[in-house]
């Protein structure tokens, strides 16, 4: 890691505008991971369109902020109202709540708030330190290690997600078929376009996600919570115990470093990273009856590991062009709206973006534990907003989104048509998140594929004759069949549990 | 039900992609991709219903989903629609009034009272936000104002 490159990264970051940017995205990620009627996701597609219209770096901290602000603002919910604000936060509320009932929710907060910050700053340097090795790793590969890291990161992007394994890749492969639509770049043939020749450039993104993942989401919510308010814990001091201090360290160093491991692979997320430290936590613990009764271990380890994780994230989409997940991928939209290529590439020609975004983590991380602790007053007002008074204007915002992109009303049909099938795929217990992976990254693939196997004159054994892309391609194997194995062992126990009844 | 969506969505690409032209090379085969997308499809759809049907055979109960609440969806549907089709004729500031107030009928409400007022502070914020902060290229009024 080149110091002079941080430096200059900070001087980025810490221009007044790109501090405002960072102070709003960070602002408006607490906030959506206070209101459980809205995720990341359907605030990135949101914003996705209108952040055109901001600087590029200025874009790309304010959505990264909303990102891992929406870690800490997820605690938020889960300790003081038992409600996951974030999927990564739901083991948050195991221990948290327990912690806030015994009235100890302002002890609960600060170590959720100060072992993410600690988190976020630790992982934030691996970017920096690992980021510029693998570009230089990135540089040598071609198409075949191409093919072969975007089907790893496809699969595995499912596979790690923990929901129906099958589904997920049925919904990759929907993704990759949908990102079709439109003229072949090398033929010049129009393909899936129906005559629209609105769908010549292909799908609108930003209408597939806002459609999918914004409006849709309000729908269900509106079912499950009928627009109500919440009933929150009482928070009193803010600083916690000497006792709880001692007990969080160990927890927030493994969680750290568990969650940035699994923030670098593909299909790594917080969700899976808290979970993961919930259960090493417990494993460690001398006192494991004590989890589930308000241990502190087990607010301190899974909010460092989800917070670790969503910075880790970036690495994969800055240093290879692969973003790990479906936040990640809109975070790359994000950058091709703008007209930078993401790759390996970005570093040497958008030294800006890619030093200031890394610096503006850090700031971003620091701001967030202000937000979250001295002025947790304001979050308990808004958690206390009936959704009914909020949704009408997520509605207006989405729509906004949505007709920004083009000005065409064509968009809004598109997003009406998968907002029925957003909701209809949930309703089929569909996972969504790897449709949007598949649709960012289908038209790469099969450039990708195509170009391998011309230059390799239709050999398909080329990918396996390449060492890296050989490794990788194995490596998917190996995830894929530990994954099956599971999966059928799952189905097999089901199936003997429905016989038995 | 899932299994028949995705082996029904993957037949439908499959006959999409044989109307398209088909090349000699990787380089203008515009079937190459979509076909090989299309077949997983079907195989995927037929590994997620095989299972189901098994389950069905063996308990007599079958997954059809959860139940469909259409109030909402309904709701919120029509209010995108609204803000599509009067954004060129209204102008911003009624459009993204009436998209909000159409859409508030997703949810049950206090009193109409309620309704409106909230229709009339999204309509002021998003109008102040966008237009003026953003200066996004929306007309705020309608034409001839």
């Amino acid at each position: 890691m080149d110091i002079g490159n941080l430096i200059y990264g900070f001087e980025v970051a810490l221009s007044l505008q790109n501090l405002g940017f960072c102070l709003l995205g960070v602002t408006l990620g607490t906030m959506i991971g206070v209101l459980p009627g809205i995720g990341p996701l359907a605030t990135f597609s949101i914003l996705l369109p209108i952040s055109f219209y901001l600087p590029p770096v200025g874009a790309l901290v304010l959505l990264a902020g909303v990102y891992y602000g929406a870690q800490y603002g997820g605690s938020i919910t889960s300790i003081l109202v038992n409600v996951p604000g974030e999927a990564s936060t739901v083991v948050t509320c195991i221990d948290g709540y327990k912690m806030a009932r015994k009235g100890r929710a302002g002890s609960a907060l600060a170590i959720a708030a100060i072992g993410s910050l600690f988190a976020g700053c630790v992982a934030t340097l691996v970017i920096a330190v690992a980021g510029p090795a693998l570009v230089s790793v990135a540089l040598m590969f071609g198409p075949e290690e191409y093919v072969a890291l975007l089907t790893l990161g496809l699969f595995s992007a499912v596979l790690l997600s923990g929901d129906s394994m099958l589904k997920g890749i049925g919904m990759v492969l929907v993704g990759i078929f949908l990102s079709l639509v439109g003229i072949d770049v090398n033929a010049g043939v129009d393909r899936f376009t129906f005559g629209f020749f609105e769908l010549s450039d292909g799908l609108g993104f930003t209408a597939v996600s806002i459609g999918m993942f914004g409006i849709a989401e309000i729908a269900r919510s509106l079912e499950e919570t009928d627009g109500r308010g919440h009933e929150v814990q009482k928070v009193t001091s803010m600083w916690p115990t000497r006792e709880d201090f001692k007990k969080s360290v160990a927890p927030v160093l493994r969680g750290t470093a568990l969650g940035t491991f699994l923030g670098i692979l593909p299909g790594g997320g917080g969700t899976i990273a808290s979970f993961s430290a919930y259960s090493l936590e417990r494993q460690v613990a001398r006192n494991p009856e004590e989890f589930g009764e308000g241990a502190v271990q087990g607010v301190a380890g899974p909010e460092a590991a989800n917070n670790a994780a969503a910075q880790a994230n970036f690495i994969p989409m800055l240093s290879l062009g692969i973003p790990p997940n479906a936040l990640m991928a809109l975070m790359m939209g994000a950058m091709i709206m703008h007209g930078i290529a993401p790759g390996p590439q970005v570093m040497t020609t958008n030294p800006d973006l890619f030093w200031g975004l890394i610096a503006s983590m850090w700031i971003g991380n620091l701001m967030l534990v202000v937000l979250n602790l001295p002025m947790i007053g304001i979050w308990i007002r808004l958690l206390r907003i009936r959704y009914i008074y909020l949704f009408p204007g997520i509605l207006v915002l989405a729509s906004v989104g949505a007709f920004a992109e083009s000005g065409q009303a064509f968009d809004m049909y598109v997003l009406i048509f998968f907002v029925i099938a957003g909701y209809m795929l949930a309703k089929l217990h569909f996972p969504v998140a790897p449709m949007l992976l598949g649709l960012v990254l289908g038209r790469i693939l099969e450039e990708q594929l195509r170009r391998a196997l011309l230059l390799s004159d239709g050999n398909w054994m080329t990918f396996v004759e390449r060492p890296i892309s050989l490794a990788i391609l194995l490596l998917t194997l190996v995830l894929a069949g530990l994954a099956m194995a599971s999966s059928f062992r799952r189905w097999r126990e089901r199936g003997l549990a429905d016989e038995s009844r | 039900m899932s299994g028949l969506f995705l082996i029904g969505f993957g037949i439908f690409a499959l006959v999409l992609t044989g109307a398209l032209p088909s090349g000699s090379s990787y380089a203008d085969d515009v079937q190459f991709f979509p076909r090989i997308i299309g077949a997983s499809i079907v195989l995927v759809g037929l590994a997620v219903f095989i299972p189901d049907a098994i389950r069905y055979y063996r308990s007599g109960r079958f997954a059809t989903g959860d139940r469909w609440v259409l109030r909402p969806l309904a709701c919120l549907v029509m209010g995108t629609l609204a803000f599509a089709i009067l954004m060129k004729p209204l102008g911003f500031a009624a459009t993204a009034a009436t998209s909000a107030f159409v859409g508030s009928f997703a949810a049950p409400f206090p009193s109409f009272r309620h309704r409106v007022a909230v229709a009339v502070t999204v309509s002021v914020l998003a109008s102040i936000v966008f237009i003026v902060a953003l200066g996004i290229n929306f007309p705020l009024w309608p034409a001839g104002f």
